[in-house]
């Protein structure tokens, strides 16, 4: 099995799993009269840590699986996700952020764009809700909650992804400082 | 390489996103019997039993946080409903006042009415102080010289005979209790018209004696007494004539003059709303 084939073996199962666990249990626990959503958070993680294209094919499957599986209008978390995979993956291309705090405000971040976006986009396409003081206290918990449960849902991804990646050069680097003590074998005496 | 590695992420990016335009036009465009909406079906018959399994595998998690959402809201929603338990018992006791201070004035129009004492000034007053001892036997009201009151003037309620006005300042007299042990009213049997004199009945607190009754035969219990409207002594109060005081509950002795007792017409416990005669003549 190649290495492209690998990862995008193990980005199918995250985003079925995370699609599923999404729909079976995480939507019927609400806080507040919000609950909270899987999808964005992982599909930024997995962009963070794959890469703009992979993030974007991997949002556009996870959005359209979404589309789905809820009867939504097709297409439109698609072409939400397709965005928040390829922004993830560009901020670590362009930035490389290296802070804790990294994937909480990318969660954040994640979550207010696609909330926001779909909001937008239908009623763009006519839905007749009302955008009312309720939707904007709603998505607003609904961030506030995602934030909550980034942290610990990007270290998942990120076990379960980083076993399949190829090297990087920064995490060769640690490595190597880890285990020699932060000196090259060639200084070593 | 870089140039072309550029492009290609581009590319892709643009391929997806007209895509999920196309999606969203043809979504948006097709009926509910469209091929996209067939696809959708399909896809839903398909998902829904590992839907479904998921949920039943995920069963104790759904009711331990449906079990803390309960208990929150539980918590919550007692809160809320203490606090409207709260006002509505506060308008209902607001209202019942309202009720029963409408009663007693009504009471006291009906008796102001009966006895004719349209005449005799009637000011309207409450209660401010209950007797704070047994041995007292007198209240405080919220009017006094300000208003007419003097010193004697009788007072009443919607029930009867009250007592009568022992001390006055500005803006409030105290009223001595026709069941204290100083006051003698006059009174005749409404019945038979057999005069008595009403005191307190010593040891007895809920009841009143009538007492110089020239003829006890001609009072038997059950017998309303009112007042007489005479004065008793120089300097003693005149009620008007015809004011409640109680009913005979046990008919005077044989021995002349008898005594009997009466049960009194007011609760002194609960006197509510009050009027002052200010305009009694005076013998």
């Amino acid at each position: 099995m190649t290495e492209t084939t690998h990862v995008g073996a193990r980005l199918a199962g995250l985003g079925f799993v995370a699609v599923l666990l999404q729909l079976a249990s995480i939507s019927q626990i609400h806080v507040l009269g919000v609950s909270a959503d899987l999808a964005p958070l992982v599909v930024a993680g997995a962009g963070f840590l794959t890469g703009a294209v992979s993030g974007a094919v991997f949002g556009f499957c996870v959005g359209l699986f979404l589309d789905l599986a809820s009867a939504h209008t097709l297409g439109v978390s698609a072409l939400l996700y397709v965005v928040v995979g390829y922004g993830a993956g560009r901020v670590r291309e362009l930035r490389a952020p290296e802070a804790p705090i990294t994937p909480l405000a990318l969660g954040a971040a994640a979550t207010a764009f696609a909330t926001c976006g779909y909001a937008v986009i239908q009623f763009l396409l006519g839905d007749s809700a009302p955008i009312s003081l309720l939707l904007v206290r709603g998505i607003v918990v609904e961030i506030v909650l995602n934030c909550v449960i980034a942290v610990p849902v990007y270290a998942i991804v990120r076990r379960w992804l980083v076993p399949a990646l190829p090297d990087d050069p920064r995490r060769r680097r640690r490595r190597r400082a880890y285990t020699t003590g932060g000196l090259s074998p060639l200084s070593r005496p | 390489m870089h140039d072309k590695t550029v492009r290609r992420r581009r590319a892709v990016l643009a391929l997806l996103v007209v895509l999920s335009l196309i999606l969203i036009s043809a979504s948006f465009g097709s009926s509910g019997t469209g091929p996209l909406r067939a696809v959708q079906n399909g896809f839903l018959d398909v998902l829904s039993p590992i839907e479904s399994g998921a949920n039943k595998v995920l069963t104790p998690v759904h009711d331990l946080t449906n079990w803390i959402d309960d208990i929150t809201n539980a918590s919550s929603q007692r809160d809320k409903l203490q606090k409207e338990y709260d006002r509505a018992q506060a308008k209902l006791v607001a209202e019942q006042a309202l009720l029963r201070r409408a009663h007693e004035l009504k009471g006291l129009a009906s008796i102001d009415s009966s006895a004719g004492l349209a005449a005799d000034g009637p000011v309207s007053a409450s209660v401010d102080a209950y007797p704070n001892s047994l041995l007292v036997q007198n209240v405080t009201i919220d009017v006094g010289a300000g208003a007419g009151v003097a010193y004697g003037d009788p007072v009443i309620n919607d029930a009867g005979l009250v007592g009568t006005v022992s001390s006055v300042a500005a803006d409030a007299s105290v009223v001595t209790l026709i069941d204290d042990n100083s006051a003698k009213e006059p009174a005749i049997d409404n019945t038979s018209g057999e005069f008595g004199i009403v005191t307190a009945d010593q040891g007895n607190p809920n009841e009143l004696a009538l007492t110089d009754v020239q003829h006890p035969d001609r009072v038997a219990a059950g017998d309303f007494i009112v007042t007489a409207g005479g004065a008793i002594t120089g300097g003693a109060s005149h009620y008007p004539a015809n004011i409640p005081i109680g009913v005979v509950s046990s008919a005077p002795t044989d021995t002349s003059p008898g005594s009997g007792t009466i049960t009194p017409a007011v609760d002194f416990g609960a006197l509510g709303q009050l009027q002052v005669l200010t305009k009694v003549p005076r013998g």
